[in-house]
């Protein structure tokens, strides 16, 4: 169900391990199986392990709403959760945008060709 | 997005809530903020006064020294990255948009030239090696078209 992510930081994993020290992890087979002490911390665990592990439905929980805006490497949407219809915004990023495929100083480059502070001239008129 | 998901909360900075991946794409869910962004703000109505301009910026400056704390920089701020949380003038500020951020805790040397034209510091342009102060340049203009409106 949950995958593991294998990137981490030295620093904010022993905040992390701050806050998980009434749970323990362990491996049996293919899975990960979590051994909790209290029942009192289910609702914050729930809310860490979204945060910090990868999901893999996104279209069966949420709808779709409109497009709030676009950037350079994402688009914005606003999004209805099914299960609660609260409202959230979601930044989707494509993989086979130019992020993922051609380097980062490439696509800089072409910002810089354009008109230097075109932006601020706006702001005259 | 690394860099979003072990920042501990803090009101001035945009909640990172779960992470979807696909074949296709990657999904981040973010808190939605209902108000529109400073640059669109300084645009419709004539002026901000001084006191709204001093609640503001203080805002935007408590974010930056929090992610200041934690070693990281953001490389792009500017007015489009700074949200109202609220449709009102004096709601919550939060600072939006980290696909630049990066963390400078073990002394590596940036070279990268990121960012927006006009906003950026004169160090990225050079090709010098450049470190977390090239924020507060960008601060200072988005203090400076706060208060002039034109160049």
């Amino acid at each position: 169900m949950y995958k593991m992510n294998s990137d981490s930081n030295q620093g904010q994993d022993k905040q992390m391990e701050d806050k998980l020290s009434s749970i323990s992890l362990e491996k049996s087979g293919n899975k990960w199986m979590f051994f909790m002490e209290e029942k009192k911390n289910y609702q914050t665990l729930i809310e860490i392990l979204k945060k910090y592990c990868i999901l893999s439905h996104f279209s069966s929980d949420y709808d779709i709403i409109q497009i709030l805006g676009k950037g350079h490497f994402a688009e914005v949407f606003s999004v209805r959760k099914k299960s609660t219809n609260q409202l959230f915004a979601a930044k989707i990023f494509r993989k086979d945008s130019d992020i993922f495929q051609k380097s980062k100083v490439f696509h800089i480059k072409s910002i810089k060709k354009k008109h230097f502070f075109s932006r601020l001239y706006l702001f005259k008129k | 997005m690394k860099i979003m998901r072990f920042l501990p909360d803090c009101p001035n900075i945009i909640k990172l809530l779960e992470i979807y991946e696909d074949n296709n794409k990657i999904v981040m869910v973010l808190e939605l903020l209902e108000g529109k962004d400073l640059y669109k703000r300084i645009k419709t109505k004539p002026r901000l006064t001084e006191k709204e301009i001093f609640d503001i910026f203080t805002q935007i400056l408590k974010g930056v020294c929090f992610l200041h704390d934690h070693k990281i920089m953001h490389r792009d701020l500017k007015p489009d990255n700074i949200l109202f949380s609220g449709k009102s003038d004096d709601s919550v500020i939060k600072i939006a948009d980290f696909s630049l951020a990066d963390d400078f805790s073990n002394n590596k040397k940036f070279t990268l030239e990121c960012g927006t034209p006009g906003f950026m510091a004169p160090e990225i342009f050079t090709g010098e090696a450049y470190d977390e102060k090239v924020d507060v340049y960008s601060l200072g203009t988005i203090l400076f078209i706060l208060y002039c409106i034109y160049f």
